[in-house]
């Protein structure tokens, strides 16, 4: 990793010229922040114990904001979100004024009232059209107003062990579920006990992973929203009850699927245990470039999500955003917005911000999703190409399902957690009972779900 | 404390409580005080707040946009398909904890005491899963719990001829499975205690039980056990309290199922508090949670006062 760090710091000063800014972002900063009064802020970064170039490079940065905004003193603080101590710290108002959050928590941060209301800076700043407008629908209220500055995105998608999948007859992964199943049977290995397709299949995880699949189905919507403030399960009939019914046919039919319902898949196809996972790239191909640099990288495939009968590739994402807390005062809250919109997309600080922000991720060139369009898209690619490591021509179908539109991103179903929370519960009754009846349990469960959760809320 | 002069036989005790020595009483809750203050803050405090919180839809933010919403956070905790699984499956904890766990410390504690040498040894071996993280004993068991033909548990049944066993993912072995590591963990420092116990057992009592022949069994059974009765009492009530409070086994091993079989009220808890955002849902299941262990507590209290 320090080998890794250097090289960024080297690629750094050597490529800044080369990498400097080819987009000409007409951004409206303000001259001053807070008409010159003292302000203090806090901006919460998860830097690794072992990223200390990382960390320098940031303090860095802080220091020149500091500079051109001499009255506004900003203050790095380590922090790596977590449930449990988020809610501590916006109970205690002890959240850093810019503060990291994942992509299941958007909803519930705007809703709650935790993120600030970037509208009127947008406008004011001019960056309408500067995002990717998919990531900012995720990150608006439903009047439109945006709340946060998404970071990083990614979709599922699958990956495989491409020897395998050769020597079991196929050159390409399934493009299609049925394609799947069709495949099963000549990548089962009764001998080794080789499962064919591993994805998470218990918890939250699983429920996640189950949703992807579902809409990969032709499922448009599991809870419907019904647009009066309620809510009705419609998983209990349709494409959902069919994708229940593929996963029991992949465990008890075909013997496709791992013995063991929590284990990561990943592991299950680095060990030899799975030929196919799904799983997003970075959470997979990119932890094990971190974690486990003995792995051959090579060794992988990675491609996005099979189709749904439409054509389309849908999937939610995942990934993360800057959200400024509501906590904080009036003036700290612009000095936030204007420190994070100046250190991401300014001319002088952005490859500095970029080279930092690659410094923190897993692994240059892993296929995730573009966070902002245009120009500003481009030049974030062509500056980014010299990060990468990874073996990015594993991942061309990946690239090519993104280029060409198929990959379609879809929000989370309402009352998210609680929905992953049930369908995980069918999930492993199907998987550990071979006599289960898929119908009736999905049935009771949308019952269930329809009567305990969805209508008591409100 | 002054008794104060009467002039009837029949007063005396009465007055003699009205009249308090402040002189000696002041200095005694001045040293409480800094318990009574840290006690009112870090525990009553919060409890009082989380029993307001279960009567409100909660913003962390700015706690004046919490709104009351009455009892609706109870009426959707006991319509919650999670509600009754998390009960049911305290109550199968508890049943199925006394019948393979309860009696492994009595056992081992008896056994351990009648050893004549190294009884030291076993007593550090004994208590030494108790020292373990239980976050690191956990990782540990998933690995020995691994469904796969190869896994270690899988192994060693292989050799006994039963095929490998989904001991976390099967509904009917998973409390069982849990169970075993829960015991594993906890049951040095119980045996310690009944160890401790046994220590008051006179010596003459066993050793005459001895020369008359009996057994270890009858020695057991009809000297040791009835002086364990009133430590078993208190520690059962104590087992019950903490198997109400399960938490970390389904967060680790197995997210609340398979199905909903190892889905706990702490555990739903955590969840609609954490990661559902649901705070004041929370604070009902709390409150719910807290009604529940203070009656087995008014329970323990009982039985301790007897078993004095």
């Amino acid at each position: 990793m320090k080998k890794t760090l250097l090289l960024f710091s080297l690629l750094f000063l050597i490529a800044l010229p080369a990498g400097a800014q080819s987009f000409d972002l007409p951004l409206d900063l303000p001259d001053t922040i807070a008409e010159g009064r003292p302000v203090e802020i806090t901006v919460a970064a998860c830097i690794g114990e072992d990223q200390q170039e990382v960390r320098e490079n940031f303090d860095a940065q802080l220091a020149r904001f500091n500079k051109v905004y001499p009255n506004v003193t900003v203050t790095r603080t380590q922090y790596c979100f977590s449930p449990e101590s988020l809610a501590a710290l916006v109970a205690g108002g002890n959240l850093s004024t810019v503060f990291g959050v994942p992509a299941t928590e958007y909803r519930r941060l705007i809703a709650d009232g935790t993120a600030v209301n970037l509208a009127p800076y947008f406008e004011a700043f001019g960056l309408e059209g500067v995002f990717n407008p998919t990531l900012m629908a995720l990150l608006s209220d439903e009047q439109g107003n945006p709340h946060g500055f998404p970071e990083f995105s990614y979709a599922q998608g699958i990956g495989w062990d491409i020897e395998a999948l050769t020597e079991a007859g196929f050159d390409g992964p399934p493009q299609t579920w049925d394609e799947l199943r069709e495949m099963a049977p000549a990548l089962v290995d009764p001998a080794t006990g080789r499962a064919a397709f591993a994805m998470f299949l218990q918890g939250g995880a699983g429920g996640w992973h189950f949703t992807n699949m579902a809409y990969g189905f032709g499922a448009t919507e599991l809870i419907r929203d019904n647009g009066d403030g309620t809510f009705t399960a419609v998983y209990g009939e349709g494409p959902a009850v069919e994708a229940m019914q593929f996963l029991r046919d992949m465990k008890w039919e075909l013997n496709a699927l791992p013995l063991d319902l929590s284990s990561n898949p990943t592991f299950e196809v680095v060990d030899g245990r799975a030929v196919i996972f799904m799983s997003p790239a970075d959470g997979s191909l990119g932890w094990l470039r971190v974690n486990m640099p003995d792995v051959d990288l090579k060794r992988f495939g990675y491609t996005a999500m099979p189709a749904a009968p439409d054509g389309k590739r849908y999937t939610l994402t995942g990934g993360s955003a800057q959200m400024i807390f509501s906590g904080a005062t009036p003036d700290q809250q612009e000095a936030a917005v204007v420190f994070q919109v100046w250190r991401t997309l300014s001319a002088e600080e952005f490859a500095p911000s970029r080279t930092i922000f690659q410094g923190t991720q897993a692994g240059g060139g892993t296929p995730v999703l573009p966070v902002y369009a245009g120009a500003v898209q481009e030049a974030v690619e062509a500056f980014d190409a010299q990060f990468i490591t990874m073996p990015v021509e594993n991942y061309q179908g990946f690239y090519d399902a993104l280029n060409a539109g198929e990959i379609v991103l879809v929000p989370e179903p309402p009352f998210a957690q609680d929905w992953y929370v049930a369908i995980a519960e069918v999930m492993t009754t199907v998987l550990t009972d071979q006599n289960a009846d898929v119908a009736a349990l999905m049935a009771e469960s949308a019952a269930r779900f329809q009567s305990g959760i969805l209508d008591q809320a409100g | 404390m002054e008794i104060g002069l009467t002039n009837s036989a029949a007063k005396p005790a009465r007055r003699q409580r009205l009249r308090i020595d402040w002189s000696q009483q002041i200095p005694a809750y001045l040293f409480l005080l800094p318990a009574l203050v840290s006690f009112t803050i870090f525990a009553w405090f919060p409890i009082l707040n989380s029993v307001v919180m279960s009567f409100q839809s909660v913003n962390l933010v700015d706690a004046s946009r919490s709104t009351w919403v009455g009892l609706r956070n109870y009426e959707r905790m006991f319509a919650d398909p999670t509600f009754a699984a998390s009960w049911i499956n305290s109550l199968e904890f508890t049943i199925l904890s006394i019948i393979i766990g309860f009696f492994v410390p009595v056992v081992v504690a008896v056994l351990v005491n009648e050893m004549r040498y190294a009884r030291g040894f076993f007593r550090v071996v004994y208590f030494l899963p108790s020292v373990i993280p239980p976050l690191i004993g956990l990782l540990v068991w998933r690995l020995i719990y691994s469904p796969n033909p190869g896994g270690l548990l899988n192994s060693l049944v292989a050799a006994l001829g039963i095929a490998p066993q989904q001991w976390l993912q099967n509904p009917a072995l998973v409390k069982p499975s849990i169970l075993v590591i829960m015991t594993w963990g906890g049951f040095g420092g119980t045996m310690l205690i009944y160890l401790a116990t046994l220590q008051d057992l006179p010596v003459e009592l066993y050793e005459a039980a001895e020369i008359d022949g009996a057994s270890i069994w009858q020695r057991g059974v009809h000297i040791v056990l009835p002086h364990l009765r009133s430590t078993m009492l208190v520690l059962l009530i104590v087992q019950v309290l903490g198997l109400v409070q399960i938490f970390i086994e389904p967060l680790v091993l197995t997210q609340g199922g398979p199905g909903q079989a190892t889905m706990t009220p702490v555990f739903t808890l955590y969840r609609k508090g954490f990661l559902n955002g649901d705070y004041g849902l929370a604070a009902a299941w709390s409150v719910l949670l807290m009604i529940v262990l203070g009656v087995i507590s008014f329970i323990y209290l009982r039985v301790a006062r007897i078993a004095d």
